[in-house]
């Protein structure tokens, strides 16, 4: 079998760095081959796949020697786009890969810059929406989309384009668990198109994957082999749930609580303009204090709309919310809160990590002299050590989501509010986020967390409540979901 | 009322006004430019639907701005000293001749909205750029660099309420004495520096997501919406220009 992706001793290295991001490594990628590409936040998995989809050398400023070919043509000698005739890429952050106004126009934008017909693009275009779950929605404006729509979106203008080899990167992060399996399952009905991708949830990829490439802290190809039939029969959702078996503190071992209600919401509804349509209406929930609660929802059910009321930091249409202060009584403002959003990058101020860290603690009237202490504390247990001077917009994405999440804890806040902390994070990772989360619910604090991942949520979740209709459903999680995947 | 407006294809429209522009911003009088606002109202309102919330304010609003200008303006516009008043207001005095000049400004700002208005409430952006791509020639890289530009302003509208409540989040219950810190102040200030960096960096990114998806491979795309140059078109062109030409040659003749 001839290789499809050919790398030969690939060492690349960012323009005002002085260490290689990858170092001299060597692999290749068959046709029809799928390989899952693992390895520590940071360890350059993002950069090698932009040096497979050949921005790295050609768009971003970042020198490569070694070479990268493709069906035996170096990747240095052709242009991005001539590449992208073969290679479909997506990429990290959805948000920066949606060029047009109208969902059918972004998927049809790739196959129309490759001269297909118009009756050929249309068809693709549709039948690619069509396997996102999103053919309902090809006249919306992608701006008014949930960040797990426009992440599906990004999916079918990739699938559209019905590329011979596909790079992901984290396609399914944002994505609810039916759309997240479905993409595995037609994945793993692929025979012809080759694929390389990240994903931080390795135990979907693992079932459909025929290779694994792993890479080290330094950027090393450390294990290239081929994933026994055994694990490939296994259904993904049993393998996630085996990745960590008896975690300590689990929920299930944890005592009832009986705490009084740290926010009351009561008939909520709220809309972006008087003219649109709600996102919430008549949503009511108590949330306990000093627990872990889950939003769940699919893609644009209001998860992050209701995270914001709850936050206090949206001013309901209707209804209203309250928060409990230390003294008992019920407010209608929220106490200190640290907060996580969806895109880390819109809550750094400062221009490095260490005072982004500094700057929250002094407002939370942490002491002078403990400052310097809590800022490398919070670096250690976040795994930030060595970053505390670097800008914060010039990290990894991992690292900006763990800064964001650091910045949220700093301080020890009353209340936390967490959009999709574990997007994007290795399994290490997601587990010290774990152990942070849990020790905070301990301490007293209120955890409110919206994410997909039901691992995190069969791990940690005391309550989960579901988004849906723009109402909130309790559902009962041991019952319901407790003996799954243990 | 029919949509015919909206079907013509926009460089007949927009060829049509531009030089009526010209015409109007070289223009003295109070005729002229109050005769192209008049004309270009009627053919948006008779040639399109417009909901009855834009057709108020075209019918009463426009007249109503010119006003607001002509009055204003009037009291800055120097007249010639022996002319009596017509009426004042303590200091602020209003001569004929002055009133004139500024209704003449007023009138000739209200045309230009009118022209802009008639044109861009009938015109779909992205219709435009195909018709200028299909039928000038323009390069489809720089009429995607506008509509890509065009795009960019509801994206950098999010941004900016989604930093507004992150800086809000991280505020919240503290101290009241820190609570209007000048630290926060100045991060208030700097939000629109934020966001044009985070722009910089959103346009470099969607710059490489485009070159991942083949912009740029060929020297033409493939254009699933047609905007032919119609002969229909050559008529509504014509035509405009002459109910436009016809307007300029009475008011000029009256005047």
């Amino acid at each position: 079998m001839t290789a499809l992706l050919r790398l030969e001793a690939v060492t690349i290295t960012y323009q005002g760095n002085e260490t290689a991001t990858v170092r001299d490594l060597s692999a290749h990628l068959a046709a029809g081959e799928k390989v899952l590409l693992q390895g520590p936040s940071g360890a350059g998995k993002s950069t090698l796949l932009a040096a497979v989809s050949g921005i790295i050398p050609h768009s971003l400023p970042a020198e490569l020697d070694g070479t990268v070919s493709l069906a035996g043509e170096d990747l240095a000698t052709l242009t991005v786009p001539a590449i992208s005739r073969t290679v479909g890429t997506m990429f990290q952050d959805a948000d920066a890969q949606i060029v047009t106004g109208r969902v059918l126009d972004e998927v049809c934008f790739a196959l129309e810059n490759q001269l297909l017909d118009p009756e050929t693009v249309e068809h693709r275009a549709r039948a690619a929406l069509a396997s996102v779950g999103l053919a309902d929605l090809e006249q919306r404006h992608p701006g008014t989309l949930s960040g797990g729509q426009r992440q599906r979106v990004v999916l079918a203008c990739v699938l559209a384009m019905r590329p011979r080899l596909c790079v992901f990167d984290e396609p399914t992060a944002n994505l609810d668990r039916a759309a997240a399996e479905a993409f595995y399952l037609d994945l793993g009905t692929w025979r012809d198109r080759s694929v390389l991708l990240v994903e931080h949830h390795a135990g979907r990829a693992l079932g459909v994957v025929d290779r694994v490439w792993e890479l080290d802290a330094g950027g090393r190809l450390i294990r290239d082999e081929a994933v026994p039939s055994a694990a490939r029969s296994r259904p993904p959702a049993a393998a996630s749930g085996a990745a960590v078996p008896g975690a300590p503190g689990g929920r299930r071992d944890a005592p009832v609580r009986q705490e009084p209600s740290a926010i009351i919401a009561e008939a909520v509804a709220w809309a972006p303009q008087e003219t649109a349509p709600p996102v919430l209406r008549d949503f009511s929930l108590d949330i306990r204090g000093g627990g872990i609660t889950a939003l769940i929802g699919g893609n644009g059910a209001g998860k992050s709309t209701a995270l914001r009321i709850l936050a206090g930091l949206l001013r309901p249409t209707a209804g209203r919310v309250r928060w409990r202060a230390r003294d008992g009584s019920l407010r209608p403002r929220p106490p200190a809160l640290g907060m996580v959003f969806q895109n880390p990058e819109h809550q750094f101020l400062g221009t490095s990590v260490g005072g982004e860290l500094g700057h929250v603690l002094r407002l939370r009237g942490t002491a002078r002299p403990r400052i310097a202490h809590e800022i490398a504390a919070l670096l250690e247990r976040f795994g930030l050590l060595g970053c505390a001077r670097e800008n914060p917009f010039l990290l990894s994405g991992g690292q900006k989501r763990r800064l964001s999440v650091a910045i949220a804890f700093a301080g020890h806040p009353e209340l936390l509010l967490l959009d999709e902390p574990s997007y994007g994070q290795d399994p290490r990772n997601v587990d010290l986020l774990l152990g942070e989360l849990r020790a905070a619910a301990a301490a007293g604090c209120t955890v409110l967390v919206s994410t997909h991942d039901r691992a995190l949520i069969d791990r940690c979740a005391d309550d989960v409540i579901e988004v849906r209709d723009g109402r909130a459903h309790r559902e009962q999680p041991s019952a319901a979901h407790g003996g799954a995947g243990r | 009322m029919t949509e015919v407006l909206r079907r013509v294809n926009p460089l007949a429209k927009y060829g049509a006004v531009l030089p009526v522009f010209v015409a109007v911003i070289l223009s003295k009088g109070l005729a002229l430019p109050a005769g192209i606002a008049l004309a270009s109202v009627l053919v948006l309102l008779s040639c399109s639907r417009q909901p009855l919330r834009i057709a108020v304010w075209v019918v009463l609003g426009l007249p109503l701005l010119a006003a607001t200008f002509m009055m204003s303006l009037a009291v800055w516009t120097p007249a010639p000293p022996t002319e009596a008043p017509l009426f004042a207001l303590g200091p602020l005095s209003w001569s004929p001749t002055a009133m004139l000049t500024a209704a003449a400004t007023g009138a000739r700002i209200a045309a230009i909205l009118a022209l802009a208005l008639m044109v861009g409430l009938t015109t779909d952006t992205r219709a435009l750029v195909r018709a200028a791509v299909q039928n000038l020639r323009l390069p489809y890289r720089i009429g995607y660099a506008a509509l890509i530009a065009f795009e960019f302003v509801p994206h950098l509208r999010t941004e900016f309420q989604t930093i507004r409540l992150a800086h809000r989040a991280r505020y919240a219950a503290v101290a009241a004495s820190r609570r209007f810190e000048l630290r926060r102040v100045l991060g208030g200030l700097t939000i629109p520096i934020a966001i044009f960096a985070g722009g910089i960096r959103h346009a470099e990114r969607v710059a490489v997501s485009m070159e991942t998806r083949s912009f740029g491979l060929h020297e033409r795309r493939t254009e699933r919406a047609q905007e032919p140059f119609l002969r229909s078109d050559w008529l509504w062109f014509i035509g405009l220009l002459a109910l436009y030409a016809a307007v300029i040659g009475f008011t000029l003749r009256s005047s």
